[in-house]
């Protein structure tokens, strides 16, 4: 049987960056990509938060395929019409150090895939390991069609599905309610009508995170400006889209199809359709990130982080990655890599400062279950705004009594303390 | 937009595949789907994959995006009746974008 020091399975940010590193550290590497290159079966909504990644790969800002520097972000809240938005823009972020960055996966992917080979690590493309080796309770290889290969550590880095570990009974069931779809499309137009729609220089763009219009399935949306091309789409409770009978791409329309959605979106052409299971992120979620022989990074291990107002993915994959790396030549080291060697892993990840938020935010778990906050919420804000801006023939309100007044008959008093006080718990305090 | 939106199939229709015409990557065990009444893949399946035809599953296997949605919907609100793997190296959608 062929044999490497080490087998990545998958070429996303979690593998590719766990190969660069242990390249890097002298070992022998292999990575196999079941697409027939690394960022052909992957979607993102697309936003990397660079400064973290940048330190990993020191020539990030230079030379990684990204679309546009963020320096614009809209929290919106919509009901059937209307909108009411928060608007957050900072230049100083279109320039370094840089905050966070649109990327779509297909350019992206490649370019972190091409890092690890220059750092020595082989990739092959266009093979989908079908099983990992188990010998005595121990990961020593990986089976891909009629072919065995060895590896002294296997890096499982096989994305969101996280097949290979269900399969060998090394992760728990994932539950309905713990994950949503991702629903995507990209839609064409051209640069100068980009910079021009969401007012932004050339090079850098807007993001939004929307709330509401989604069919009264939670979740919210997203809206994020590429270069030459917008993605736009909705992450939806998985449960909730059954329960409530409701086909995912009849919601994506239902939100495409709001008044401001649908102006920014004009006159564009949608080139892709794309779909994703994204994970609740949270400790108690978390996948078993190592064992005898092997480790889990990124969203294999279901680590992503949550607080509505950012949704981390590729970052938390790269970064957990770069805790594995270290922990992994550290038990080289050591000699061996049996499951008590790897627990520095753990540890590595938990002095990450994306750990640190994990644990801060962590009472945002509970709101995603509320449902009140993806429908009632937002009409109520609508509202509110519409009796303060629109003078009729009736007196006008201050913003307490448009409050009370539009809340009768669809809130509670004891709801809206008890979900301000888990938005203040969650958020803000 | 002005344009009326897409229809499914347009959308997946701008969407490129390698099928894989010799080995369909999702197993349907028709027994189970069969005294399944919530059939919830029906629903959940962003590219209309699964179709109730004539008393069993018609699975477009082909259209797949590969997100792994039916599995868990199936495994928890249906009767497991689906059996989703990774397509053989190569096959399957191919997102140009991401």
């Amino acid at each position: 049987m062929e044999k490497f020091d080490a087998i990545v399975i998958g070429a996303g940010p979690a593998g590719s960056t766990t190969a660069y590193l242990l390249a890097q550290g002298g070992l022998n590497v292999l990575m196999v990509e079941r697409g027939q290159n690394p960022g052909t079966k992957t979607v993102s909504g697309g936003l990397v938060y660079s400064k973290l990644v940048a330190q990993i790969f020191p020539n990030f800002l230079e030379g990684a395929p990204v679309e546009r520097a963020i320096t614009g972000h809209q929290l919106v809240m919509l009901d059937d019409k209307a909108s009411v938005a928060l608007d957050f823009r900072d230049q100083m972020a279109g320039q370094q150090p840089y905050n966070v960055f649109s990327v779509l996966r297909a350019r992206f992917d490649p370019w972190l895939a091409k890092q690890a080979e220059q750092a020595g690590a082989s990739l092959v493309n266009g093979v989908t390991v079908d099983s990992l080796l188990v010998e005595n309770g121990r990961v020593i290889g990986i089976q891909a069609g009629a072919d065995q290969i060895g590896a002294d550590l296997v890096v499982i880095a096989e994305g969101t599905r996280s097949l290979l570990l269900k399969q060998a009974g090394l992760r728990e069931d994932f539950q309905p309610h713990d994950v949503s779809l991702g629903l995507k499309e990209v839609v064409a137009l051209p640069e100068r009508t980009i910079e021009e729609r969401f007012q932004c220089a050339p090079g850098t763009g807007t993001a939004y995170t929307l709330v509401g219009h989604t069919c009264g399935i939670e979740g919210g949306g997203f809206l994020y400006t590429n270069k030459a091309s917008l993605s736009v789409g909705i992450v939806v409770k998985i449960d909730s889209l059954y329960r409530n009978k409701m086909q995912p791409h009849q919601v994506l329309d239902r939100f495409k199809s709001h008044p401001l959605i649908n102006r920014l979106l004009e006159d564009g052409e949608v080139v892709e359709y794309s779909a994703q299971t994204v994970h609740r992120g949270g400790f108690h979620l978390m996948s078993r990130l190592y064992g005898d022989g092997y480790v889990v990074v990124g969203s294999a291990a279901r680590l992503l982080l949550n607080n509505i107002m950012t949704l981390r993915g590729m970052d938390f994959a790269i970064l957990s990655a770069e805790a594995a790396a270290r922990a992994i030549l550290e038990a080289r080291k050591g000699g061996g890599y049996s499951e008590a060697e790897l627990s520095v892993y753990a540890a590595n990840l938990r002095k990450t400062s994306i750990y640190e938020d994990w644990r801060t935010f962590r009472e945002t778990y509970g709101l995603m279950e509320n449902k009140r906050l993806f429908d009632e919420y937002p009409e109520l804000a609508c509202r509110i705004m519409e009796k303060l801006f629109a003078p009729g023939t009736q007196a006008s309100p201050k913003l307490l009594s448009a409050m009370w007044q539009e809340m009768r008959g669809h809130l509670s008093m004891l709801d809206l303390t008890e979900d301000a006080y888990h938005v203040l718990r969650g958020l803000i305090l | 937009m002005s344009e009326k939106a897409l229809t499914l199939d347009a959308r997946l229709g701008l969407d490129k595949y390698e099928i894989d015409k010799e080995n369909c990557h999702i197993q349907v065990d028709q027994g189970r789907c069969k005294s399944c009444q919530a059939k919830p893949c029906l629903t959940v399946c962003p590219a209309f994959v699964y179709q109730w035809v004539e008393e069993h599953l018609a699975v477009r296997y082909e259209n797949c995006l590969e997100c792994g949605t039916c599995q868990i919907a199936c495994d928890h609100g249906g009767e497991g009746g689906i059996s989703w793997h990774n397509p053989q190296g190569g096959f399957g959608i191919i997102f140009r974008y991401g």
